[in-house]
């Protein structure tokens, strides 16, 4: 079976070691990881991942500008986005939804869990 | 003698006053705030050395002149609507606008205002002191505060994110077995950095809710169902102290009307805190009652009790009744605060008791969900919103409606009932009402004959809702009433935002128009205002622009000054006829009334300088819906 393919952006490094540590625990998964919106626009078109996984606040390009980034260009607009952030408030999720996002994993995050709650996500887009 | 006695009694009192006036004039000058007095046209007749100050100009160069010379050009017109407001209610109290104020200094430049007005009364008439306040550096520090908070927001949790989330690998086993040692001490950072977590999101979240930067979505909720998700989400938290948390079996079915998010937050820190404070091996209960006009719910810890001298300060910042229970450091002292916070601003009240039999029970008292009256009236309203009255018993209905509503530019309230409807649509000016045909309290024909009967409505557009989807028989009864659509339930808000687009577009249809003609912009402004709630009003300050606004707009009533500089607001008569032919009505308001001609178009006459404002709106009134006519005219 391919691995899942999933693009982690997070401007972050321990952060970006961390999700690589933590899904990298469920073979199931392959990480990339990106430090910037940009470089996440153009790995996402030339790598087609399954799940873009996108922290919000970021330097220069944030994440919710990413993202309609991600989905104005036709390669990358059906990959599905979930936002990792802190104590998101149901309205931003509101809000993150209507970007065109699919959810958010709330920060901090139990590391190791994450691997089963993308799973589930990604299994529940599928079923949608 | 006497005269002499008296005499001196005068001389005395003279210098009294002198005296009296000298200290006033003094404490006037030393005040650090800028007063400026106005007379009845914003002329300027006295300034204090603050206000010299403030705007760069010496006194010689201020009395004499308007007062917008201190007002910023892009905020005149906010000016004289806010000038007419005290005209009307000519009350002390700080100048609210809808934006930001700013004054002007000489040199052109602007700086944030506070303006407090107070209304002096004198033989010549009504003045204004304003008192005006440069909030420049409160404003550079609520901007130092915000930032302050977002840093903290950001810089704060990432490196705890990447601390705790460490932590969590090492103990979770992803490198590899440890030794227990290494465990124990990994297990002690796993529980300071999760603190710390907590406590910078709770710093964060009573800054945000003290700051009114949390928006708060009010709903219905089931309360009791509510209660269990948090029991179930915080259980774990319970068991790692031993304790076992349950819904009481007794918690009755309730609904109550907050935001679910937010009172989840309520139950989760007073369930988190009676945890903390039971025993190993103890029980919190949670329950739910339904009392007279709201909804009890109370959490019941079996600890020690809180000791009487800490009992004031249960709510306060950082409160904790023993700092060297290690119970109370694995909290962060803001849990109650913030619960304080939220349930202030969900317009409810919380409080504690002794439990009988040792323990605390906490409680929280939120309105009853089923009696939301209070709520009705749309309370996050943008100011550019068009407000149109929907009567609807159903709030959940409502509710979504005004939901659906809100991004395409409509403010929606309601109204249960026909009693409360017709009430509400009296003292608001709304653009359009929307009625739903099945109300409880009135069959949907003697409700719209009702709303119809109300002179300050009796000309907004109607639209009509309903279950049957309106049969044709129905309809052909109200077009004689002036009804605008009708549709099926459930209402799809985008089929009915095009239906009050087009209903607010035609406002000539569905309010009355009033031209109103004078050469005076300050009172153009006075009586638009005056009048706002009445109708919609076109101003002219010139017989040219009265006849193009006698083109442009289907007017139901002309209020005109007879002396418009050098001529005669008269020449206008013959052309105030409505396109079919009837002459429309006039009111003259105006300086010179008395050598009119009889003439019953002119009816009534009001002297400018001796006629009050809601005179004038009284004789609006009386003329819009007493007109013989009306009812041939306008329900055909």
């Amino acid at each position: 079976m391919n691995p899942i393919r999933v693009l982690h952006v997070d401007d972050e490094p321990d952060i970006r070691d961390i999700v690589d540590i933590s899904l990298g625990l469920s073979p199931e998964f392959r990480v990339r990881a990106c430090s910037s919106g940009a470089e996440a626009i153009a790995a996402a078109a030339e790598w087609s991942p399954e799940l873009i996984l996108l922290d919000v606040m970021m330097p220069r390009m944030d994440g919710p500008t990413t993202l309609l980034h991600l989905r104005k260009d036709p390669r990358t607009a059906a990959i599905p986005v979930l936002f990792m952030t802190a104590r998101a408030q149901s309205r931003e999720i509101e809000q993150f939804i209507a970007l065109g996002a699919q959810g958010v994993i709330s920060k901090p995050f139990d590391p190791m869990t994450l691997a089963g709650e993308v799973r589930q996500r990604l299994q529940a887009l599928e079923r949608n | 003698m006497a005269d002499v006695t008296d005499l001196a009694f005068t001389t005395r009192d003279r210098s009294w006053e002198n005296f009296a006036e000298e200290k006033f004039r003094l404490a006037v000058e030393a005040c650090p705030s800028g007063m400026a007095m106005t007379d009845g046209a914003g002329v300027i007749v006295l300034a204090n050395a603050a206000t010299e100050r403030l705007f760069g100009y010496r006194r010689e160069q201020l009395v004499g002149r308007k007062i917008e010379l201190l007002i910023p050009r892009r905020l005149h017109g906010e000016y004289h609507k806010q000038r007419a407001v005290f005209a009307l209610h000519p009350q002390a109290r700080r100048l609210q606008a809808n934006r930001e104020l700013f004054g002007l200094r000489s040199d052109g430049t602007e700086f944030p205002v506070e303006v407090w007005l107070n209304p002096i009364h004198s033989g010549e008439g009504l003045f204004v002191l304003s008192v005006i306040v440069d909030i420049s550096e409160r404003r550079r520090m609520d901007r130092l505060k915000d930032e302050f908070v977002s840093t903290v927001s950001h810089e704060l949790r990432t490196p705890l994110t990447s601390i705790s989330a460490s932590l969590g690998l090492l103990l979770g086993g992803a490198v590899g077995k440890l030794p227990d040692a290494a465990r124990r001490l990994l297990g002690i950072a796993q529980t300071n950095s999760d603190r710390l977590v907590r406590l910078v999101n709770d710093i964060l979240d009573i800054e945000k809710i003290e700051a009114g930067q949390v928006a708060f979505n009010f709903k219905r909720i089931d309360v009791r169902a509510l209660a269990g998700q948090v029991i179930e989400t915080d259980r774990a938290y319970a068991d790692g102290f031993g304790v076992r948390v349950r819904l009481d079996p007794t918690a009755e079915a309730a609904e109550v009307y907050a935001d679910p998010d937010r009172l989840a937050q309520v139950i989760s820190n007073l369930l988190s805190n009676a945890v903390k404070f039971s025993p190993r091996g103890g029980e919190v209960a949670v329950t739910c009652e339904r009392r007279a006009d709201c909804v009890r719910i109370s959490v019941r810890d079996h600890g020690e009790g809180i000791p009487s001298d800490f009992k004031p300060r249960v709510f306060d910042k950082f409160a904790q009744a023993d700092a060297s229970d290690a119970r109370q450091k694995a909290g962060t002292g803001l849990g109650l605060s913030i619960v304080r916070e939220i349930i202030a601003r969900l317009h409810g009240t919380v409080g504690f008791e002794d439990a009988a039999g040792g323990g605390t029970v906490f409680h929280v008292e939120l309105p009853d969900g089923t009696q939301v009256a209070d709520r009705e009236l749309d309370a996050e309203r943008s100011p550019d919103a068009v407000r149109i009255l929907f009567c609807e018993d159903d709030p959940d209905a409502a509710m979504a409606l005004r939901d659906g509503l809100r991004p395409l530019g409509y403010s929606c309230d309601f109204a249960h009932d026909a009693a409360d409807a017709i009430a509400r649509a009296r003292s608001n000016a709304y653009a359009a009402i929307i009625v739903d045909f099945e109300l409880p309290d009135a069959g949907g024909m003697r409700f719209v004959c009702q709303l119809r009967e109300q002179p300050e409505i009796y000309k907004t557009p109607l639209l009509i809702v309903t279950a049957e989807g309106g049969g044709a028989a129905n309809r052909q009864e109200f077009t004689s009433l002036n009804v605008l659509d009708w549709m099926a339930k459930p209402v799809d808000p985008y089929r009915l935002a095009q239906a009050l687009d087009c209903a607010v577009a035609r406002g000539a249809n569905g309010r009355p128009c009033i031209l109103h003609v004078d050469d005076d912009h300050d009172v153009l402004d006075l009586v638009a205002l005056a009048l706002q709630a009445t109708a919609r009003v076109v101003s002219a300050d010139s017989l040219e622009e009265a006849r193009v606004a006698l083109l442009a707009h289907d007017v139901d009533l002309v209020v005109l000054d007879i002396t418009l500089g050098p001529v005669s607001g008269l020449e206008l008569l013959p052309e105030l006829k409505k396109r079919e032919g009837t002459p429309i009505p006039v009111i003259v308001f105006s300086a010179h009334v008395a050598d009119l001609a009889a003439d019953p178009q002119m009816q009534p006459r009001l002297n400018k300088s001796q006629s009050s404002l809601d005179e004038l709106v009284d004789a609006v009134r009386d003329r819009l819906t007493l007109r013989p006519s009306r009812d041939e005219e306008d329900l055909p």
